[in-house]
């Protein structure tokens, strides 16, 4: 009897473990990047330029991720392999192993996270840790996270951790410092049962953020703990809403703001309007030496706490893309106004299927400084820095974009997409060109699809950039004694035809030609080719052919892609 | 719900204040780095040899018990080594609190600095050439003979010598660091420059109150961690000469007071050549 009841104990256990498994839940993605680079001379990648610039023969990026959940809990991890990076991609990405990896528990009340974090707070002024896989980006913070949600609509978080750095170990004895933040958000409405559905809507939130790091800095009295702080609302009634930002950072000398004391400031408001048809957004943002990283020393994007988010628009189109905007967190003055319309459908302007219609207008200044300087060396480094009137604007303009775009479907077959943009690029600012002229371009694009038949279509894109300094128009006196910052000046012209087999095939020929830049020798050619399988959640492109210096940004953060020619295959799915 | 809120309040406003450090001027660090040298006598000169000399930096305490027997035990290394151990006793940590009891105050921000900075965490205890055992920098009394024997061999690819000059009117006190470099050293190195004041009786717990404090560090001519030497990697037989100048602290001696200069490893913190002078 006894031995019945203890196997039957035994069966029920293990029939109620697998009965648990059965409600769980794993999911994941693979991505392979790889591309083989070849000399080609006619665009001036030579085996000397490969050396010197590190491109290998074979650049290889790749990542494997699992999550699986059961209940409350999750956990995952991702695999990363860099074996070596893929040309444009930091080398300090060289190596493969596990990147990231995580446990979490949350039960609707209370969350604890231990692992790699990615989390937000509010627009990411003083906290915001991502992955974004094409700039190569990870900032993930290893620690733990909790989460208490004490009341319907209110949610306090707490996390503290010391940021990913490459492949660097986590130990005491590296250097960069440690992360601690604290986040509170409450959502009016769903606290208050009269509010759930009330066409107001309201949302408060603040959070605080400390970095901590040791510092044996021989010349400046260097802060070993440096905080910043953030409040947000978010208003909405009917149609309308508001949102609006502003943090604040105490003094944070480091290699990035040439160790001034001054503190920083970032706001970013924004008001919208929103129905069927119509929309409009008018966002400002104000940005004052709001770098945060873990690590006073570092500089580009390395260790950022934070992220400045972007108010412009992004383009897709590979012409405008040459000139994309890279957020200034040192300084910036921004507004933008974005309208959309669609002009109703059966109406004699509109058309049978309607038109949309998006004009928008963006600009970033300079914020407007009086600077300090120090009587050690004359430089601004060891003092506050500089005085800035909080609502004064710089007279530099960093990037300025006008652009109207017009969508139209013709009929069942026919669809276009043109676009006119007039841009300023202030060159030397982004790009950190010396002496670069700013840029001065008006860009059209139209973008034609046909409907051949349910199964196949085929897509033209036509484009054309005029750039203020072309062959005609440069001081060749100024080109010549600054090549490097014209290797992409001039007018550009670029085509591509995209034809498309079911939902499954599709290949793609084109063409960009830089002929008119004022450099005889960067007037090239740069054609590709491209065939493509998609199904279900897989994709598979081989692509051959030549690609232009230029930038990839996602988000105002930005990577340089330096020219190159080869073959590369990108193989993606999730499950 | 509102006693929540009120401690989550108060918790953030506190957690706030506690990390952030708000800096005040000046900004720059003690530069007491002067352009005018001190010329190097010639049998300063001829004097310039390449034996290894090593810093034991004593973490002693005026109300510490063992640290008189410690004392001893670096004195007698220092009589069999002679000029090539030099000897720093830096009061840091609880033991050398002056009070209760009316100890004489040999307390310094930079010794202070160095103690946590080295996990010295009691007395007595020393650094030898601050070189590193795994993650550890301090030695027991019983470690520091075979630490010193061992830190001692061999010869020393610096060169390393100081020039003085004082005056006795007005105190002022100016030192040249010459440095040289035999072979390239690719890292990044400091130069600190130390005063180190030499029998100075007062009380010390356990002892009589005509105790003799020996080899107290007093204070730096250019900041805890001193100064940069180079900023990019130093090519063999390069030559490097800093000079600083300082008021010297009327409490000091001077008759019994010594400038100790040594320049060490920024990234590992290990001291690779030292020089002791006699200020008169």
């Amino acid at each position: 009897m006894k031995r019945f009841l203890l196997l039957s104990i035994l069966v029920l256990s293990v029939t109620g473990l697998f009965a648990q498994f059965d409600n769980s839940q794993i999911n994941g993605s693979f991505q392979i990047d790889g591309q083989y680079y070849m000399v080609d001379d006619g665009i001036g990648i030579t085996e000397e330029y490969m050396l010197e610039k590190g491109v290998p023969q074979f650049g290889i990026n790749g990542f494997g991720k699992i999550n699986y959940s059961l209940g409350n809990f999750s956990a995952g991890l991702r695999y990363e392999a860099y074996l070596p990076p893929m040309s444009g991609y930091d080398k300090r990405l060289e190596g493969c192993g596990i990147a990231n990896y995580f446990a979490s528990y949350d039960n609707g009340t209370i969350g604890i996270t231990l692992g790699d974090i990615y989390d937000q707070f509010g627009n990411g002024f003083i906290f915001r840790t991502y992955e974004e896989w094409s700039l190569g980006f990870d900032n993930s913070l290893r620690g733990m996270r909790a989460i208490y949600r004490p009341a319907q609509g209110v949610t306090l978080k707490a996390l503290y951790g010391k940021q990913r750095y490459y492949w660097a170990p986590y130990g005491s004895s590296e250097t960069r410092g440690i992360v601690r933040g604290f986040d509170g958000e409450w959502d009016i409405n769903q606290s208050f049962e009269a509010m759930n559905n009330s066409k107001f809507r309201a949302m408060l939130g603040g959070s605080f953020v400390s970095k901590y790091q040791d510092n044996s800095d021989t010349k400046y009295f260097l802060p070993k703990n440096v905080g910043a702080f953030a409040g947000r609302v978010n208003l909405g009634y009917g149609r309308f809403a508001f949102t609006t930002e502003y943090a604040y950072k105490i003094n944070d000398p480091s290699a990035f703001n040439n160790y001034i004391y001054k503190e920083g400031q970032a706001l970013l408001s924004s008001l919208s309007y929103s129905q069927k048809g119509f929309g409009v957004i008018l966002q400002v943002k104000r940005v004052d030496n709001m770098s945060f990283k873990s690590d006073y020393t570092k500089g580009e994007n390395d260790l950022d706490i934070n992220f400045i988010p972007p108010i412009n628009y992004t383009h897709t189109h590979s012409l405008p893309a040459i000139y994309s905007y890279a957020t200034q967190p040192l300084g910036e003055m921004a507004a933008q106004l974005q309208v959309n319309y669609t002009i109703p459908k059966n109406t004699i302007i509109g058309g049978k299927y309607g038109t949309k219609i998006t004009l928008d207008f963006s600009q970033v200044n300079d914020i407007q400084r009086d600077y300090i300087y120090n009587d050690v060396d004359g430089g601004i480094n060891g003092t506050k820095g500089y005085t800035s009137n909080f609502f004064a604007v710089g007279d530099d303009i960093f990037y300025r974009d006008f652009n109207i775009e017009v969508e139209r479907r013709l009929n069942k077959k026919w669809k276009v997409i043109a676009q006119y943009i007039n841009l300023l690029y202030d060159m030397e600012a982004i790009e950190d060109h010396a002496d670069a002229p700013e840029v001065n371009a008006n860009i059209a694009f139209v973008d034609v699809s046909y409907r051949i038949t349910n199964k196949q279509s085929i897509r033209l894109e036509l484009q054309h950039l005029w750039d203020d300094i072309n062959a005609n128009t440069a001081n060749m006196e100024e080109v010549n004694a600054h090549p490097d910052n014209f290797k992409k000046r001039g007018n550009w012209a670029a085509a591509l035809i995209e034809y498309s087999i079911g939902s499954k095939w599709f290949v793609s020929v084109g063409d960009k030609y830089n002929y008119s830049n004022p450099l005889p020798e960067n007037r090239d050619h740069y054609y590709s080719a491209t065939v493509g399988f998609i199904k279900e959640s897989t994709r598979i492109t081989l692509t051959g052919g030549r690609q232009s210096e230029g930038m990839v940004c996602v988000g105002g953060v930005c990577r340089v892609v330096p020219a190159s020619s080869g073959f590369s295959l990108s193989i993606t799915t999730s499950f | 719900m509102k006693n929540i809120f009120k401690i989550i309040a108060v918790s953030f406003f506190a957690i706030g204040m506690i990390a952030c450090d708000k800096i005040e001027e000046p900004y720059f660090q003690l530069n007491n780095e002067v352009s005018e040298h001190v010329l190097l006598s010639a049998e300063d000169t001829l004097n310039w040899i390449d034996e290894k000399v090593v810093l034991l930096e004593d973490y002693t305490g005026v109300r510490c018990i063992n640290c008189p027997d410690a004392a001893v035990v670096a004195h007698q290394l220092q009589e069999q080594y002679g000029h090539q151990l030099v000897v720093l006793s830096v009061h840091a940590g609880g033991m050398s609190n002056p009070q209760p009891g009316n100890f004489p105050d040999f307390l310094t921000d930079e010794g202070t600095e160095w103690f946590n900075s080295f996990n010295i965490g009691t007395n007595p205890n020393a650094t030898i050439n601050r070189q590193k055992r795994g993650d550890v920098y301090k030695y027991g009394v019983d470690e520091w003979a075979g630490a010193v024997a061992t830190a001692i061999e061999g010869k020393s690819n610096i060169r390393l010598l100081t020039a003085l000059e004082y005056d006795d009117a007005s105190r002022e006190l100016k030192v040249s660091a010459y440095s040289k470099f035999l072979e390239e050293f690719p890292d990044m190195y400091n130069l600190t420059v130390c005063i180190m004041e030499d029998n100075i009786v007062g009380k010390q717990i356990g002892q009589s109150d005509d105790y003799v404090h020996r080899h107290v560090f007093r204070e730096t001519m250019n900041g805890a961690w001193g100064k940069d030497l180079n900023n990019e990697p130093i090519a063999p037989n390069t030559e490097i000469v800093k000079s600083y100048s300082i008021t010297l602290n009327e409490a000091f001696n001077v008759d019994n007071c010594y400038v100790i200069a040594y320049i060490y490893r920024v990234d590992t913190k290990e001291i690779l050549q030292v020089t002791e002078k006699k200020i008169k």
